[in-house]
């Protein structure tokens, strides 16, 4: 059984896990870079291990000082989280190596499912719809150019190894296509270490939707529906939602059904996702798999009643999945908010910062995982999410307005946020209707980006809170008026004494 | 006295009527503002006028006389001129500005400004 857990990771999905942990009676232990000796999730964390300098590579990416980590605490599991080892299959092997059990899949699922030439073939080999395109890598540009022409324009070049919108090129004419397979095997080189690119048909007016899945060592595998991810920018999403305004039962039912195969495809254990990419007449491809725990996992938590990083532990510990694919059901409808430190107006250039004030919001059918607090330095290193808002409601309506009424109530000073972004988006009428892709942002972008408009009084009202904040302070530095009254008789009586002493 | 506050490219005069608490008559460029005004947590102003509420948010900026105000609808960036800041502008903008500007302003002349 396990009862000490490292969290291999920082910032609010630290404090998520950690959450879990002291639920089950679980010690946690939190491991920290130089930059993060403030950070909430070492606060928060029954023991707490310096791992290095500031740069993730020297850190949060060094594996040796984590595993050495765990062994000076004692821990028997760890949890990557997500982001940073999370994916990395020399990581889960060194857990291993020393007797560590790694809470999540083995290193072959990570390996399969992280190649992505790998996984389409798996997939292809498992009854699994991918998008048409190639199953090896490419060559060079003739052997680019040749497959555009077999698979027909547009197309997407992508990273073997990619994600988060990585090395992928979108190319529409034919001319595009030398350039575009240079540049994305040079981005994949930086970003991956791994120059090989594949090339796969690009679907117009995509939906991005996925599937939870979570499957035990005891060949049980469930699928815990789907969220809607279509809102992103720059290919990183940005909103999650479930159940899928997309979605119908059946269709839901059959690529849930995919899903548990694809897991089952490579004997997957834990917690994972079956990304599918889903056309507006409902054919839907296997996009990727995500081995980890996902950034939008409450959503899923909220609508199923599950606990996804109990669930994770539990099949860690070898128990058999509590449930059954019919026990199963989702109520309710709930939306997730990213909140980042990152200035709209400036081309969402991160904005890192000291907070000076913040009041997140609370009530009926609203969570906040987050993890910084008054007076918090958001370092410069890591990624500039702060928070994420969930929001429930039992209809799709309800969990929009109470969304708006959240981010209305959230109030942070110091740094700026997206906030009033966000809020543009839950007033969309394609959001609000539910009818929309992963073209979201870039076909609302006028309104999203368009400010509100602030009269004469509401600007006024901004010049009369600056001004009396101003007074307040000039107040605050100005010496007391003296008012020929002394202090104190006794005083007054041994300063008379000392002049009678001379 | 009068204060002059610029909101981006807007140059505004404000003068404090009356303070009582809370309560403040403000005259902005003209226009006269019976409000009641609170700051309820540090950086944070709720501003009751004619019955509705506005919640202006503070971040001060590089001096302590500028700031970055949050409203419901528009950030703005906001500076108070007051009598020392037009003293040093002066100085700065004189004939004589290069030999004055090397000249630091004592603790004194600064608190005189402000009286």
């Amino acid at each position: 059984m396990i009862k000490k857990v490292l969290v291999a990771n920082r910032g609010e999905i630290a404090v998520r896990v950690m959450r879990s942990c002291r639920e089950m009676g679980i010690r946690s232990v939190a491991v920290f870079s130089d930059a993060d000796r403030n950070s909430m999730h070492v606060r928060y964390a029954d023991e707490a291990y310096n791992i290095g300098p500031a740069p993730s590579r020297e850190s949060y990416l060094n594996i040796e000082a984590i595993i050495g980590a765990a062994k000076a605490s004692g821990a028997d599991a760890v949890h990557p989280g997500y982001g940073f080892l999370s994916e990395n299959a020399a990581f889960a092997g060194r857990c291993q190596e020393e007797g560590i059990i790694f809470i999540g899949p083995d290193p072959y699922a990570i390996t399969t499912m992280g190649d992505k030439i790998t996984a389409r073939l798996t997939m292809i080999a498992a009854g699994v719809p991918v998008v048409p395109g190639t199953t090896e890598k490419i060559r060079d540009e003739q052997h680019a150019l040749e497959i555009v022409k077999e698979v027909g324009l547009p197309v997407m070049i992508k990273a073997s190894a990619g994600g988060g919108g990585k090395g992928m090129r979108l190319v529409k004419v034919i001319e595009e296509v030398g350039s575009s397979f240079r540049m994305a095997r040079s981005e994949a080189m930086n970003a991956f270490g791994n120059d090989s690119v594949y090339i796969e048909k690009y679907i117009q007016s995509p939906h991005h939707i996925e599937f939870q899945i979570l499957a035990d060592n005891h060949g049980n595998a469930v699928h815990l529906f789907e969220r809607e991810c279509s809102i992103q920018r720059r290919h990183q999403k940005v909103i999650e939602e479930t159940p899928s305004p997309l979605m119908n039962p059946e269709l839901r039912k059959e690529m849930g059904e995919k899903a548990v195969k694809a897991a089952k495809a490579v004997n997957y254990k834990g917690a994972g996702t079956i990304e599918f990419i889903v056309s507006d007449s409902l054919e839907y491809y296997f996009l990727e798999m995500n081995t980890r725990l996902q950034v939008e996992h409450p959503v899923t938590e909220r609508v199923a009643g599950v606990d996804l990083v109990k669930e994770q532990i539990n099949i860690a510990n070898g128990n058999p999945l509590p449930f059954k694919q019919e026990d199963l059901r989702q109520t309710g409808h709930a939306i997730q908010c990213r909140i980042y430190a990152e200035d709209p107006d400036n081309n969402f250039m991160p904005n890192p910062g000291t907070i000076k004030h913040i009041t997140e919001p609370h009530g009926l059918g609203i969570r906040c995982d987050g993890y910084v607090y008054e007076g918090y330095e958001i370092p410069i290193y890591y990624d500039p999410m702060i928070t994420k808002l969930i929001s429930w409601g039992n209809t799709r309506p309800e969990s929009i307005a109470r969304m708006k009424r959240a981010l209305y109530e959230y109030k942070i000073t110091g740094v700026k946020t997206n906030i009033k972004f966000l809020e543009k988006i839950m007033d969309t009428p394609d959001f609000n209707s539910g009818n929309y892709n992963t073209h979201f942002i870039e076909k609302n972008e006028g309104f999203l980006l368009a400010s509100r408009p602030c009269g004469t009084e509401c600007e006024d009202m901004a010049i009369m809170a600056a001004f009396i904040d101003y007074l307040t302070k000039l107040e605050r530095i100005q010496p007391p008026q003296y008012t020929g009254e002394l202090g104190s008789n006794w005083k007054d009586f041994g300063r008379k004494r000392n002049v009678l002493r001379l | 006295m009068a204060y002059e506050v610029n909101l981006g490219h807007r140059s505004a005069k404000i003068n404090i009527l009356s303070r009582n608490g809370n309560k403040a008559l403000l005259d902005i460029d003209g226009h006269k503002y019976d409000v009641d005004i609170v700051m309820v947590e540090k950086g944070v102003y709720s501003i009751v006028y004619n019955g509705h509420s506005y919640n202006v948010e503070l971040i001060e900026g590089e001096t302590s006389k500028s700031y970055i105000v949050n409203t419901f609808a528009k950030t703005f960036n906001v500076e108070i001129v007051d009598a020392e800041s037009k003293y040093i502008s002066s100085r700065k903008q004189g004939p004589d500005a290069e030999e004055e500007n090397t000249n630091r302003l004592t603790p004194e002349a600064i608190m005189a400004s402000r009286r």
